[in-house]
């Protein structure tokens, strides 16, 4: 058996097969969850009410800032819930609806920042002039402006 | 006519009709928010500098309770930051307003 029945593979007779040319895949930015223009995406379920709720809240900042407070934070438990929701699953709803829901909530934060300044004014006044006082309206003109006058 | 008429008829009636503020009458303070229908009323009758003298928010409250029904409605690309802004400044009027308030005895 010589050695020529099997030739040899040589780089002359048989050059080695060109490694395949590589192609890398062309890249492509990620689908921006906002390209497709609205269809199939919902709006989120409570931006409106969101909305609402946080304007109607700096309106009933009197009587005490308690029903600002409620709304307020009723609100801001909305908003965050449709934050949550946004944020699992950006592409599915729309984004204005997602900007609607984070003025509500930014709303409502105002909101209820101002009523607590209430209730802390209030309860400072309670403080200051006492409980009694402040049932009986002469009594306490009388006793803010002592106040006034030191 | 007919429609003038019966819109100050309505502000006639308003005036006799204005909610009271829990706050005042118990204690006879005015609250943050008090002066706001008066206030509206002026503005309603188109006596802005009056409106503004009561209750310094309540043409800005005005426009953002026109402006959000709008945008709801239509959609306007900068709407919501308008509203934010907007809201801001309600705000901050409306406490400038209440200190200014105490600082000068005004509260009745």
């Amino acid at each position: 058996m010589s050695e020529n029945q099997f030739p040899q593979e040589t780089p002359e007779n048989n050059p080695a097969p060109k490694p395949p040319e590589f192609k890398a895949p062309e890249f492509k930015a990620p689908a921006s969850p906002h390209q497709y223009g609205g269809f199939g995406q919902q709006a989120l379920p409570n931006s409106t009410p969101v909305l609402v709720l946080g304007i109607l809240a700096i309106l009933s900042c009197c009587c005490y800032g308690l029903p600002g407070l409620i709304l307020g934070i009723i609100g801001l438990v909305l908003g965050n819930k449709d934050r949550k929701l946004f944020r699992e699953n950006p592409g599915f709803y729309t984004e204005s609806s997602y900007k609607n829901s984070k003025a509500g909530r930014t709303c409502s934060i105002i909101a209820v920042i101002l009523s607590i300044l209430m209730v802390i004014f209030m309860i400072a006044l309670v403080a200051m002039v006492g409980w009694a006082t402040l049932q009986n309206p002469e009594e306490l003109k009388r006793v803010i402006e002592e106040m006034g006058k030191h | 006519m007919h429609f003038f008429l019966s819109f100050f008829l309505i502000i006639d009636w308003l005036k006799g009709h204005l909610l009271t503020c829990p706050f005042k009458s118990h204690t006879g303070l005015d609250c943050p928010g008090c002066g706001f229908q008066r206030s509206l009323l002026a503005l309603m009758q188109g006596d802005v500098k009056s409106s503004l003298h009561l209750f310094p928010a309540s043409l800005p409250i005005v426009i953002l309770l026109i402006f959000v029904p709008a945008h709801l409605k239509f959609d306007f690309k900068q709407g919501a930051r308008v509203i934010t802004l907007l809201y801001l400044f309600i705000a901050i009027v409306i406490v400038l307003t209440y200190i200014y308030k105490i600082y000068n005895h005004n509260l009745y």
